[in-house]
Parts: structure tokens; sequence; C-alpha cells
């Protein structure tokens, strides 16, 4: 009796089973397709302004919110939930939902050309109507999957944090569903007005300062609590200025790290615990190349977190994120 | 949010002991509540004798907090509001309509960057003429002392197409539509913000379309950089206080912005790089002095290439 | 649990909850429940000094309604500062919360004005001519009040004539079509010649003499010609050595114009003499210029006076060409209403409008003479649309 501790609750092999059905890898579309990210994965995406940041958030959703498959066509998707945290206030819904309506006409295509090489009968006038709205269920299902919401200052975000866990409480009650994906653009948006609290002068010891040093002391264990409850996976943007030179020196809270890629140093602001609670992270940039396709502008995709020492290059085109060979 | 204080006319639960608890933990308002650890806090109420009153206090504070954050809504919800809130509004000029693919967006807030004399003023006056002229009320806020009546008198005429001295009728009326602010400093320009959000909340009648602010670059820039860091909080605030004016209110925003030198003596817009994320919209504005023509190229769009561009003329 | 009771939400969440997200049509106000609470803290967007914000928001009061909560005396005692300084914050606050309290008037957001009215008014605003009826003519009819002009111009074009002719044209009585006002001079130059100015005055009450003999005849006679030492006395004279003297002046004239209700044109005469040598910071002076250059348009909006600035040139090679563009360029360039560049065209003077909300873009040429600025005497003189 006293010995059955000493055996084991499973092997490795059981484990990694179980592990890999409840927490499953992610296969998400470029730039972050070189890594496997599952749940419980803090991504943060790094980059100046403009930088294609919250376009790669975007994709992301688009393959999130779609289905595998749909009567019969294949649509790639992971049919998770996504919930969006904009906290630059700047989303704008169009373009979700024209690069959605690509990808399935997309997908429909595809799915009309392999019909015909395998020889099935072309649909004819009915059913293209019937397609058409079977096209529009699809969109709805999909659309109602993206859950958004923007917050004015951080007091919005801590809220919104804190009462999360009662709204995917009802969510999972009603729906069932279970994984979800965590989006938050631009993490690093309210620096300023917090920087702008903490150099006010403080005058009662006993307050905790509103600088950003303590919101993201109550933003990562809100966040931490939550992954134990309800696994995500949480993409963050980042906005980072290349170096500036004697302004930031005085600034007293946060690690005074610098982040040297490429032409550009680029200054790492956050406190030290959202630092540490990033498990990856992936620098976008716009390539200082001349050579413009077509007046396309190309951006640099490059991991720091796993440090790979490879570049992918994309342009961001009306359907998406095309990856340049 | 406020301080805890004012909470106790309306919540019995919220009384002096629950207040004395708060403060024992630094706790003075709803926002220092939003910094805590609620677990921790709980946990410190198991020692003390009201427990269970204590407890019952904070979740009143919980539920109080769920109201303090926008609302979630999902993406069938938001592509509604979109399509039957937020609308385009012509600038009255054609091509530069056809390059935003229908004109300045309601929930937008475009700027028009470019430097000195490059036809920023005269797009607004152009815009604010055509908004004035056909779709509801328009808000300019200046700060240049650059509003000129007669130019816009000039403006409604060429947009009617009639001579000057007929369209009194058409005129007053476009005119009487436009009001114009002039604010010298940034705590003015929030005064006058605040004010309207105020307004525009209490009088369901009262509908602005339009506000153009002329020119913020010269209301931050006394203000930016420095040895604190006012002068960027203030310029973010604003920037949040502009996005949640045309978000919730429907209203296209305009703003202005001048450039300084850059690198190598290229031109590079003003305010620096914390600005780049206020705007949804980044129009460059160019002039080629020997033909008489402007050009606008997209910076920033929401859902366009940037790069896109386009030849105007200014009547 | 705790858990259990943390987020077992009370009766009053659940409506709320789902009153937001009630299906339906969709409002356009996404306003939370308890929308009398406001979301920022308001207390931040006053204009109070770091350390007064910091007090109250330590002290817990975020929003304006919570200060009129509260009597002067009790917060003076929470705060720790003097019931002085106190009322001093509740007054900076009331005067930013005063819409609560007005009824319902169309337009009014405190302190606008409809572009109708200011039609209305802006007919009757007289202009300050400059002598030269070319160069009235592309002004619109001269130098306006209520806005401030800069001209540019090499040395040596006339700037400071300029200057002084405006400084003396402001005091042409209203009978014959002038401002009758008083002039503010602030020289950083040391250019001002006290006898060339009172060579234009002189020169300028003959005008008068002539135009009064020629046009007013009948009723009024010839009047008494008016002495040239009188139009000095109303020009006031400020020399100013360095740039943070020059700040204090400007911040001072508030209150000067203020005493003195007359003053119609301030004429600066040049206004980035200072700052162009030897400023290490360059961001302090960016601060510097731009908090100038409002103060200034606060200045000429708020007491309808004419705000002329002088300012160098320099050339600027962009484009494949040499073109003249002011000192301090791009981070100047908005400080000013109207833009007028003087230059030389062979042996003519010219001047051209480079940027106007209004004006159409236009130069015309001008010359100095002994009696001042007048229209150019040369033949094959013409006035340029461009």
């Amino acid at each position: 009796m006293a010995k059955l501790w000493i055996n084991g609750d499973e092997s490795a092999k059981q484990m990694l089973g179980r592990v890999l059905k409840e927490r499953p890898l992610l296969l998400l579309p470029h730039p972050l397709h070189r890594i496997p990210l599952g749940v419980s994965n803090i991504v943060e995406i790094v980059g100046p302004s403009p930088s294609a940041k919250t376009e790669i958030l975007l994709q992301v959703a688009v393959s999130c919110i779609l289905p595998k498959s749909w009567n019969g066509v294949q649509y790639g998707g992971l049919e998770h939930s996504v919930l969006f945290l904009d906290l630059d206030c700047r989303l704008d819904i169009f373009r979700l939902s024209q690069s959605l309506k690509l990808r399935i006409t997309e997908a429909n295509r595809l799915h009309k050309i392999t019909k015909k090489q395998k020889g099935v009968a072309v649909s004819n006038a009915i059913t293209e109507h019937q397609c058409e709205y079977d096209d529009m269920d699809l969109f709805t299902e999909c659309m109602k999957r993206f859950s958004y919401t923007r917050c004015y200052d951080s007091f919005e975000f801590l809220a919104a944090l804190k009462v999360l866990h009662h709204k995917l409480e009802k969510e999972r009650n009603t729906d069932g569903s279970g994984v979800h994906v965590l989006m938050i653009d631009n993490i690093g948006a309210f620096y300023w007005i917090n920087r702008g609290f903490s150099s006010l002068p403080q005058w009662n010891p006993n307050r905790k300062n509103l600088s950003l040093q303590s919101v993201f002391e109550t933003v990562v264990p809100e966040i931490k609590k939550l992954l134990l409850l309800h696994p995500m996976l949480v993409l963050a943007t980042k906005m980072v200025t290349y170096q500036v030179k004697s302004s930031y020196s005085s600034w007293a809270s946060g690690v005074a790290s610098e982040v040297n890629i490429g032409k550009g140093t680029y200054r790492e602001y956050m406190p030290s615990i959202w630092q540490s609670f990033v498990t990856r992270r992936i620098l976008v940039r716009a390539s200082d190349d001349k050579r413009k396709l077509q007046d396309q502008v190309c951006y640099l995709a490059e991991w720091l977190l796993p440090a790979l020492n490879l570049t992918d290059e994309f342009v961001v085109g009306d359907a998406g994120i095309l990856t340049l060979l | 949010m406020g301080a805890l204080k004012s909470l106790k006319e309306e919540y019995a639960i919220i009384d002096a002991n629950f207040l004395q608890f708060c403060a024992s933990h630094g706790i003075f308002s709803v926002e220092d509540f939003l910094v805590h650890d609620v677990y921790t806090l709980v946990a410190s109420t198991e020692q003390l004798s009201n427990s269970y009153r204590l407890k019952q206090g904070i979740n009143q504070l919980l539920s109080i907090i769920e109201t303090c954050h926008q609302p979630w809504m999902n993406g069938l919800m938001l592509l509604e509001d979109r399509k039957q809130n937020k609308r385009c509004l012509s600038t009255g000029c054609e091509s530069f309509d056809m390059l935003l693919r229908g004109g300045l967006h309601e929930g937008h807030v475009t700027e028009l960057v470019g430097p000195s004399s490059s036809g920023k003023t005269q797009v607004c006056f152009q815009a604010a003429s055509n908004v004035a002229m056909k779709l509801g009320s328009v808000v300019f806020i200046d700060s240049g002392n650059s509003f000129s009546p007669t130019r816009i008198q000039q403006i409604v005429a060429y947009i009617s197409g009639s001579a000057e001295n007929k369209i009194n009728g058409i005129l007053q009326q476009a005119m009487r539509n436009i009001d114009c602010h002039a604010v010298f400093d940034i705590y003015a320009l929030l005064n006058v913000l605040h004010q309207l959000k105020l307004k525009l909340k209490s009088q369901t009648g009262y509908q602005v379309r339009l506000i153009i602010v002329d020119s913020i670059s010269s209301l931050i820039a006394p203000i930016l950089g420095g040895s604190n860091a006012q002068g960027h909080a203030l310029m973010v605030s604003v920037g949040y206080l502009l996005k949640e004016l045309a978000d919730r209110h429907n209203i296209a925003l305009v703003v202005t912005n001048h450039m300084v030198g850059g690198e190598g003596g290229t031109l590079k817009p003003a305010l620096g790089e914390s600005w780049k994320n206020v705007p949804h919209v980044r129009l460059q504005l160019s002039q080629d002095h020997a033909r008489n023509i402007y050009a606008v190229q997209i910076l920033r769009h929401p859902y366009m290439a940037s790069g896109r561009n386009a030849n105007f003329m200014i009547p | 649990m705790v858990t259990d009771l943390l987020y077992n939400p009370g009766p009053n969440t659940i409506h709320g909850i789902s009153r937001l997200r009630g299906g339906g049509k969709i409002e356009s106000q996404r306003e939370p429940v308890r929308s009398r609470r406001a979301r920022e803290m308001e207390v931040l967007r006053l204009p109070l000094s770091a350390s007064q914000k910091g007090r109250l928001i330590s002290a817990g009061y975020t929003s304006i309604a919570s200060l009129s909560s509260i009597s002067p005396s009790q917060l003076a005692l929470e705060l720790k500062i003097s019931e002085t300084e106190v009322l001093e914050i509740l007054k900076t606050a009331s005067d930013g919360s005063r819409l609560e309290s007005t009824g319902s008037s169309r337009t009014i957001v405190h302190g606008a004005q409809s572009a109708w009215d200011m039609l209305q008014e802006e007919e009757t605003l007289v202009r300050i001519t400059t002598s030269c009826a070319d160069l009235d003519y592309i002004l619109g009819g001269g130098i306006s009040c209520k806005e401030v002009t800069e001209i540019g111009g090499v040395p040596g074009i006339g700037k400071t004539q300029l200057g002084i002719q405006l400084a003396v044209n402001v005091q042409i009585p209203s009978d014959y079509g002038g401002l009758g006002g008083k002039a503010v001079y602030i020289d950083t130059e040391g250019s001002f010649m006290v006898e060339r100015a009172l060579q234009i005055a002189e020169a300028c009450s003959d005008d008068m003499v002539e135009y009064s003999c020629l046009y007013r005849k009948g009723s009024q006679a010839c009047e008494v010609k008016r002495q040239p030492k009188d139009f000095l006395e109303n020009i006031f004279y400020f020399r100013v050595c360095s740039y943070t003297e020059q700040i204090a002046l400007i911040n001072y004239l508030e209150k000067f114009i203020t005493e003195h209700k007359d003053v119609k044109v301030v004429i600066i005469d040049s206004v980035t003499f200072h700052f162009r040598q030897d400023f290490d910071d360059m961001a302090l002076r960016t601060r510097l210029l731009s908090g100038m250059a409002l103060k200034l348009m606060k200045l000429a909006r708020n007491f309808g006076v004419a705000v002329v600035l002088l300012n160098q040139v320099t050339t600027k090679y962009s484009d494949g060409s040499f073109h003249l563009a002011l000192a301090l360029g791009d981070s100047w360039s908005h400080a000013s209403t109207n833009r007028i560049i003087l230059h030389w065209n062979g042996n003519e003077r010219y001047a051209y409008i480079d940027k106007s909300p209004s004006l159409r873009s236009a130069s015309a040429p001008y010359s100095v003479t002994a009696k001042g600025i007048r229209n150019s005497a040369s033949n094959n003189k013409r006035i340029k649309h461009t």
C-alpha cells in the first residue's frame, strides 16, 4: 500500500499522448509557421511601426475561426474562438471580414477544381445559390467566433482581465467549445500614460504606484490564473521604437536591455515580470531593401526566442500574408 | 471610477469597516483595487472577525468592475455596427475620395501630414464645407488662426456651382453648421473635446459628423520631450480621446500634422514614434509647385496598401 | 471555494450583462451600464502642476465631480496644502466643467463661434495698409488683424522698413480708413532707426493732409497736420537681447495689451534671431519656439491685434533647384497664419505670398523710397498670380 505512490502515475509515453490531445500544437500561418506553438505559450510579436503586426494577428485569427471542413469543403482552419483585446483601439473589422471572405472563396475554388479533376459533376444553378447561402452561413459562424473589446486605458484592461474568467465560464457552459486564442494588440500601448503616472510624486507610501510595473504585476498573474482554468494561446504585439538617446535613462522601473538586430537597436521597456512571462518572441520590421515588388513593401520576420538565424520575407496582399521564397 | 468613498451611499455593503480594511492595504479608489491581487485580499480577510462581510464587499467591487470596461462584441455585431453606423463622408474632391474608396470614414482618425503649404488646411476646408452643406454639423478646432470664413464661402460657391452672390440661403445654412473653436494649448483642446463628449452623451438630438483639429502638432510640440513624461502621456491621452469620440459617436476625425527634418535631410512626420499608433489612416500631402497640383499618398490604412497615391487640385 | 464566491455575480451584474449583450438593434453608443462613472482620470487633464496632480490622485480624487462634493478646508487638510492653493485648484476644475450646468443651446460648447458669425465679423474688419497699393491688393486690403503674418526676406530687402511703415500706418485715424491704434515694436537685432521712423511718419502725415485736401473738401477744411512726433509717441519700443528676454516679453504682452487696449499691431524684428545661434539643446529650442508661436497666435486672436513677425531667409536646395525658405524651416513653418517672402527679381523688389489659408498665391512689386514703402515706380511692373 505504502509503495503505490512510488510507482508513478503514468509513463512518459502516456503523458505525451495525453498532453498532445489536451494541449495540441497549433499550426499557425506564415510568418509564425516555423515554430510549433501550443496553448499556454505566450508569444510576443515585436516590431516598430509600421510592420504588419496587427495584420499577422488578423491572419492568425482568420485561420483560427475557420473550421477544418464545412459541407465537404476543406478550409484548413482550427475552429477555435478568438478573444481580441484591442489596446490600440484601432482595429477595423472590415479587414478581417475581407480576408475571411477571400479565404472562403479561394477554398471553394480549389474544391471545385479538385472535384472537376476527380470527374465529379459540376454544380448547376440551384446548387450555386445553395452554395452562396452556405457561404453566408459559414461566414456568420466564423465571425461569431471572433470576440472583440477595446480598452481605452490600463484600468479598463485590468477590469477586462479580471472578469474574463466569468465570461469564459459562461461560454463553456453554453457552447462547450474548448480552446481559445487570446490576442492583445499592443501590450505596450499604455506605456507613456503609465509613465506619466509614475512620474507624479507619490504622497502616500502605503499606496501602490500606478506605474507600468504595478499594472503588469497584476496583469501577469491574472493571465496566469486564466490560463490555468482555460488553456489558451496568447499572442501579443508590442511596438518598439529605435534607440532614443537620453530620455529613457532617468526611468527607474524595468530592465533597460537592448536588442541589437540588424541596423537598428530596440530598447526593451516592458517590466521584467512581463519579459520573463513571454515564452516566444518574433521580430518583424519593414525591409530596408529598396527593391519593391510592384510598389509593395516587404517585411522581414525573425524569431528571437528561440533564436533561429533565419529571416523570412513576406508581403501583405489583399488575401493575406504571402511569404517570399 | 473614483474614490471608494463615493460608493458608500449606493452600496450598503461598502461601509466604514470595509473602507478601513481597504485603506490598510493602500486601496483608496477603484483604480487601486484593480492593481491588487484579489486572492491575496481575500486571504487577508480570513484573520479578521467580519471576514464574510468583507468578502461580500470585495464581491460587490468586482461586480462594479464588470461594468467598467467596454462590452465584448463578436465579429458579426462589429460588422453590423460598421455597416449601419459608420459611413463614408465625401471630401468634395473626387480623386481624394477615390483614393480613400468613398472618403473620410466615420470612426476613423485620419491624419494629414505634409510640409508647409502642402494643402492640408485647404483639404480640411473643403471637407468641412462639403460635409456642412450636405451631411451635418462640423466642428473645426483651430490652433493657428487659419480658419477663414471667406475661403469657406468661396468653396461653398464652387461646390454648389453658382456664383458667390447667389447662394445666400445655402451658404448661411452651411456656415451655421460649422463651429469653430480657437484653442492655443493642449489643455484647452482636452477641455473642448471633453465638453463635446459630454454634450454628445447628454443631448440625444445633437450630432456631429466631422471634427477637424488643425493642427494638432502645434499644440503638442511645446510639451513633447523634456525631463518628464507628461508631454508624451498627454499626447497619447489626446489620441485615445480622439479615437473614443470617433468610434463611440460615429464621427470622422481629421487631424493635421507638420513635418520635421529627419535623417539624411529627408522630412518625416512630427510628433515622433509614439504618435504613429494613434491615427487609423495616415495620408501624406505634397505640392508640386511647378504644376500647381497636389499629391496625396497613403502612409497607413487599415485595409488598403500603403503607397497608393493620387493627384488632386484645389479650387 | 474562494473562486465561487468571487465569481458568483450578484443580481445586478447578470442583468447588466444581459442588457449589454442583448441582440436586436445595435446601438451606436455601446455604453456600459454605469455611464455616470467617468472612466478616465479627469484630474490629469487639468492644467495643474505635477505635484498637485500627484496629491489629488494619492488622496483618491480622480474625477472632477469628486472634488465638488468636499469642502475646501477639508480638502486642504487631506492634501496637506494651503487653503488658497485648494481654492485655485477648485477654480481650475470648475472652469473645466462649465458645460455641465449650461442649458441646451445649439452650437455652444463654451467658446465656439459658428462660421456664419465669423463671416459677418470679418466683413467689418479693417486691415492695416502697407502704403503700397499692389502689395495691399494681393493681401486683400492689407495686413489683417487677428492673424499672425510672417514676412521673410534676405537682408537689405526692406523688412525693417516694412515693419516701421506698418507701425506708422496703424496709427492712421479711422476717418482716413485706418485703425487709429498704437504699435508695439520688439527689436531683437537693434535694427530700428528712430530717424527713419521720423521720416516715414512725416511722409505719412503729409499724405494724410494731401488726402484730406483732395477728397474731403467741403464741410471740413484741411485739418491741422499731425506732428510726426505724435506718431513716434504711439510706438511702444522694446529691445530684447536674448531668447529668455524675448520669451519673457511675449508672456508679458498679454498684460500689457490688456492695459493699453488700443495697441493694434505687434511687430517682432526679427523673431528667430536669438534662436539661431548656439542652441545646444535642439529639442528645447523646438519646444520654446512652438510655445512662443502658440502664445502669439493667442494674442492675435484674443485681442484682435495683427502680429507681424519679420524673419530671415536662407536658400534651400530641393528638387534640383534653389529656392528661398525661411530660417528655422520646418519646425517653425506652422507658426504663422500667412507668410510673405520678399525677394529680388533683377533690380526690383517683389513680395510673394507663400502661405495663406484665404489668399491666392501671388506676387507684387514694391519699392523702398525716402517716404517709406511705396508702389514700384518701374514701367513694366505687373502683379503676377500663380
